[in-house]
């Protein structure tokens, strides 16, 4: 042991010998020193900020209309001493209907953020009508106030005034100070948010002076150090020493680290206590990059020193670190806009059985038939769009952001041949105010049509058993009565353009089937017994069982409360006579249909290793698959209890599943591939894949396979900046007292994503792994 | 003392693989063998490429033999617990620049097992003995060449080994830094170490090996005592006064033909010949005193090592 201590020994003596690390230190103390006197003070919120003002349109509407009356009240009077010019631009905005976005809206925050500077802003007999919380009312009270205290009452005032279109954030804002300077412009957020706004500093820092410009700095100064012992003269005298040559290797690999360590410890280390002496925030968390940094240099030193042990050449370890360093950040530049522009908005998510036709969804919300060009079965044919908008609709990058998060599946109705889709209805402001229920007919080559707005949004859309297409949301299970119908042009720019004010629905084409019930809250999901029409739903924790009645209505048949924590997600399946239930922790219970008991429970995919994502029962309840976000299918043979998911191929990379009529399991692969198996079977019964253009070969068979077994700098760094930012991590970690049943599940969630972040750390630790030992190979076979 | 040689090597190949695509072979060692007794100073000598360094290298295990065998104080070529035992100076060695004298001794100590404590406290003597006490605190770029060969010197006995492997120990080293690294030489020897010794210098090894193997295009050309390799010959070196005929005519009365007279500005002249033995000395001594040739000295001659070792490396070196 005592000859590689004096090889790390040495390390350390070299570093230190070195003019650049003295450089180095002597600029990261510069650095500390000319960052030390920053400081955040407190202070009070004097402006709406452009988050704040929800709907300015609303705001203004509203401003104008009280103005309009004869009532003194906060509109009427905040109009009264609005400038004449500004009143005017105001007006006329207000009275052409204009969209309130951008420069619209800043001018409206501008004039408002302009009246609460104003000591007249605040009239007693206008707020009268106005709730006001005690201590702003005791404020109000006051005509003392002036400067920030006096525009900071009236920004409460405002938003009392106002509170449906005005919510403010804070009402504390921080100004950032150096030495005794003030900037003028406030971070607007109070100082509980002080440790997240200076960690997201302080991880923005890191990453540029360590995790960029600290690597770069010590590859140059790092890359002679392996080339320099194994040159010919030193090698031999060293061999010649009772040490093996490995550990040589190694050690000279580790003590390489010596420079870098010292820089990262000092600069880490100062930061640490910068921040916590200077802001008071102490974030140990600091400290634990050091190692987290020097192992990401550790990764492009690997490649140094092999290169340097190989062939003694610092010049070119130095240029292949530099080479490899760009060449990681080509792949995964490459990979990820190859994924994001071509893979993941063809991706496959959804899989609609329609009759003798396959219907599937892509990322994009596009719904896709399969198209067979000749042969027996799938092979050879390609997905073509169906379910068209009318006009093309909006891109598909934009149809597929737009909607993100929520669901698009269409459903087939094989009696009239028809496929249905609810498409959410977006109205002021992003918010979701209705459904849109499109449909396309076979006979009309599945041009998407419009057949009604549904009142409420809608969650999803069943065809029950007697052919009634039902759509339930929150608050509602409805039949469609509604016809089919044309739109005309007038119409169809009136659903488009002022979709917000059709917030009523056409409430006579849809006929409610729901029992009298408070609303359910989300966490929600439902599914239909294709065979029976019943229902089964969970929402916030609770399960219910509905069952059609003779009126056609439903009725809870069986309900169970609290069966999952309260905000916990939760899939439901109707399997036969048994009901599942997945929930985001990972465990899946099998119930009794009729009593809602649990049968078996089963954790398939680990504890919070990959929630579930999708799940579904085979139409005679045979077999229900359970879909998690990583891509695993756990497949269950309901009636023996047997776990068949060892029999599905392609596990990892599965987007979509579902069954179709004649109980075979769907399921989509790689990005637009859908193959159908017979339960329990290997092989698959068909297979309906197009042809991979170049783009997807690429990214298949080059960028994927080089980004698996290169290393993931890249993640190592989301990992560190996860570690400093991570809150609900660091809260879980450093309060276990606060075990509330309400925090639970984000703190499963933040222990889940810290699971994840770690997953890098073990790939790179591989990768690391296999150039050590595949260099020690080479040198000690080698002559010197 | 153990009784077995230091280093025994028996039918010692060594083949080189040059080149990516076209791999070249070429033959360092061509199956040498020779022993280097305990407490002896061994000499290795032999042209530039002869392969005296490859075969230090596959000694130390630095080079990985191809064929043959090879032991080092009882152990396998290259054992780590020989080498523990062992002190080595390479060639045109590298000692890092950023030590100085004192941090080298401890670095290279404690990369041979020693504490640094014992290091430290060995290290004022040894620096004395390389003539360095005064350098010890003295970064190493700031050394001379010399400089760099005696710490190199001082490293490679530190840890006071049974044998010392020096290759090209005087390379650089001045005339009295050379007389006193022979010193150090003999002065291991007497501790009872062994030393092997690799020099271009034949006159060093002359004055301080016991014994030495010449090399030459990988194979031994003989094993041998310096003193054998330049024993006595049969040659006379004469300085006469005389004439040149008294002179010629004596020595062919003495039965040789016509030998080289060298005469010189004050009246000398020197003659050397091969007798056939001591009475033809004598016949020609009594000629030349017969002829009234004065003679001012008589003496035999000895081989240099250096003629010994041109005369080896001249020989073909095929069988």
């Amino acid at each position: 042991m005592r000859p590689y201590l004096a090889i790390l020994k040495d390390s350390f003596r070299e570093a230190f010998a070195s003019h650049v690390l003295w450089l180095t230190l002597g600029l990261i103390a510069v650095f500390l020193l000319a960052i030390a006197p920053l400081s955040l003070t407190p202070g009070l919120a004097t402006e709406l900020q452009p988050g704040e003002i929800r709907d300015a349109r609303g705001l203004l509407d509203d401003i104008t209309e009280e103005a309009a009356g004869d009532e003194p009240s906060p509109g009427k009077h905040i109009w009264s001493i609005i400038p004449d010019a500004g009143r005017e631009q105001l007006q006329e905005a207000a009275e052409n209907g204009q969209e309130f976005h951008g420069h619209r809206k800043g001018r409206l925050r501008g004039e408002l953020n302009a009246l609460i500077a104003r000591d007249d802003f605040y009239d007693a007999p206008s707020w009268q009508g106005v709730e006001l919380d005690d201590e702003l009312a005791a404020l109000a009270a006051q005509e003392e106030l002036d400067g920030d205290e006096l525009a900071a009452r009236n920004r409460r005032l405002l938003a009392a005034a106002f509170p449906d279109f005005v919510r403010l954030e804070t009402d504390e804002v921080m100004y950032l100070s150096y030495f005794a300077w003030k900037l003028d412009s406030p971070i607007p957020v109070g100082m509980d948010r002080k440790a997240e706004i200076v960690n997201e500093v302080v991880v923005a820092t890191c990453a540029v002076l360590l995790g960029f410009l600290g690597i770069f700095i010590s590859i140059l100064v790092t890359a002679s150090l392996v080339p320099h012992t194994f040159e010919a003269g030193e090698i031999s005298l060293l061999l010649s020493k009772p040490v093996s040559r490995t550990l040589l290797f190694l050690t000279r690999f580790l003590g390489g680290c010596a420079f870098t360590l010292l820089n990262a410890v000092f600069l880490m280390g100062g930061l640490w206590l910068v921040v916590g002496l200077r802001f008071d925030v102490w974030n140990h968390r600091l400290l634990l990059c050091v190692p987290l940094y020097l192992f990401l240099f550790l990764i492009y030193y690997a490649v140094s020193a092999t290169v340097g042990a190989l062939w003694r050449n610092s010049i070119l370890a130095i240029c292949l670190t530099l080479v490899f360093w760009f060449g990681l950040f080509l792949i995964n530049a490459g990979r990820e806009s190859v994924e994001q522009l071509v893979i993941v908005p063809n991706r496959i998510t959804e899989i609609v059985p329609a009759g003798d036709d396959l219907l599937a969804v892509n990322e994009s919300r596009e719904i896709l038939k399969w198209k067979t060009s000749g042969g027996n079965g799938g092979s050879g044919g390609e997905w073509s769009e169906v379910f068209r908008e009318p006009g093309g609709g909006p891109p598909r990058i934009a149809r597929r952001f737009a909607f993100a998060g929520s669901r698009f599946r269409p459903t087939y109705d094989a009696a009239n041949g028809r496929i249905l889709a609810v498409e959410p209805v977006v109205g002021g402001f992003g918010s979701i105010d209705s459904s849109q229920l499109l449909v396309a007919d076979r006979d009309n080559d599945w041009q998407r049509e419009s057949a009604g707005r549904a009142p409420s949004p809608i969650h999803s859309l069943f065809i029950d058993p007697s052919g009634r297409v039902i759509l339930v949301g929150l608050g509602s299970i409805s039949e469609f009565t509604g016809q089919s119908m044309e739109l005309t042009e007038l119409q169809q720019w009136v659903t488009d353009k002022l979709s917000g004010l059709l917030k009523r629905g056409d409430r006579d084409a849809f006929h409610e089937l729901r029992p009298d019930l408070p609303d359910w809250k989300p966490p929600f999901d439902i599914d239909m017994d294709a065979a029976t029409g019943d229902l089964a739903v969970y929402s916030d924790g609770n399960l219910m069982l509905l069952k059609s009645n003779a009126e056609g209505t439903y009725d809870i048949a069986v309900e169970r409360e609290a069966i999952a924590d309260d905000n916990e997600p939760a899939l439901v399946a109707l399997a036969g006579k048994r009901v599942l239930l997945a929930v985001e922790s990972g465990e899946v219970t099998l119930l009794d249909r009729a009593t809602l008991q649990d049968v078996e429970a089963h954790r398939p995919f680990g504890d919070y290793d990959s929630p579930p994502r999708k799940a579904v029962a085979s139409p005679d309840g045979e077999y229900a698959a359970l879909l998690s976000e990583d891509g695993h299918i756990w497949l269950n043979d309901v009636a023996t209890q047997r776990d068949l998911s060892d029999t599905v191929p392609g596990q990892g990379d599965i987007h979509a599943v579902a069954f179709n009529n004649e109980g075979q399991l769907l399921i989509a692969d790689r990005t637009a591939r859908v193959r159908a198996f017979v339960p329990g079977q290997s092989q698959p019964q068909t297979v309906f894949a197009p042809e991979l253009d170049i783009a997807e070969r690429a990214y298949r068979y080059a960028l994927v396979p080089l980004y698996t077994i290169l290393p993931k700098p890249n993640e190592l760094s989301k990992l560190v900046a996860d570690l400093l930012t991570n809150e609900d991590a660091a809260s879980a970690e450093n309060s276990p007292a606060e075990d509330s049943p309400a925090k639970e599940p984000a703190r499963r969630r933040a222990s889940r994503s810290d699971h994840d972040l770690w997953t890098p750390l073990w790939s790179n630790l591989a990768f690391l792994a296999v150039i050590l030992t595949f260099t020690c190979w080479r040198i000690s076979r080698r002559d010197f | 003392m153990s009784t077995s040689p230091a280093i025994a090597i028996d039918s010692l190949q060594k083949t080189f693989r040059e080149g990516l695509i076209r791999r070249r072979q070429v033959e360092a060692l061509k199956g040498v063998s020779f022993a280097v007794p305990r407490g002896s100073i061994f000499g290795l000598l032999g042209p530039n490429g002869a392969g005296k360094t490859t075969l230090i290298k596959v000694l130390l295990g630095i080079v990985h033999k191809t064929r043959g065998d090879a032991t080092i104080l009882g152990h396998p070529a290259g054992h780590r617990r020989a080498r523990r035992r062992i002190g080595y100076l390479p060639e045109n060695h590298r000692i890092p620049r950023h030590l100085t004298g004192n941090t080298a001794l401890e670095y290279y100590g404690c990369l041979s097992g020693m504490r640094v404590a014992e290091v430290k406290r060995q290290r004022p003597a040894l620096l004395k003995t390389v003539g360095l006490e005064e350098w010890g605190t003295t970064s190493v770029s700031k050394y001379s060449k010399g400089m760099l060969q005696r710490l190199g010197l001082a490293q490679s006995m530190l840890h006071e080994p049974e044998l010392i492997i020096l290759d090209e120990p005087t390379d650089g080293v001045d005339p009295v830094g050379r007389s006193e690294i022979r010193a150090v030489l003999k002065g291991l020897q007497q501790n009872g170490t062994t030393v092997f010794l690799n020099s271009h210098l034949l006159q060093e090894v002359e004055l301080v090996c016991d014994r030495v193997a010449i090399l030459a295009k990988g194979r031994m050309r003989t094993v041998a005592d310096i003193s054998e390799l330049t024993k006595a010959g049969s040659d006379v070196r004469l300085t006469l006064r005389g004439t040149p005929e008294d002179i010629a005519e004596a020595l062919a009365a003495g039965g040789l033909d016509a030998p080289q007279l060298q005469p010189d500005a004050g009246g000398d002249v020197a003659v050397r010949i091969t007798a056939g033995g001591q009475s033809q000395v004598d016949r020609i001594v009594d000629a030349l005193r017969s002829r009234n040739v004065s003679i001012r000295s008589l003496e035999p001659t000895r081989n240099s090592l250096e003629q010994a070792f041109l005369s080896l490396i001249g020989e073909p070196s095929d069988p």
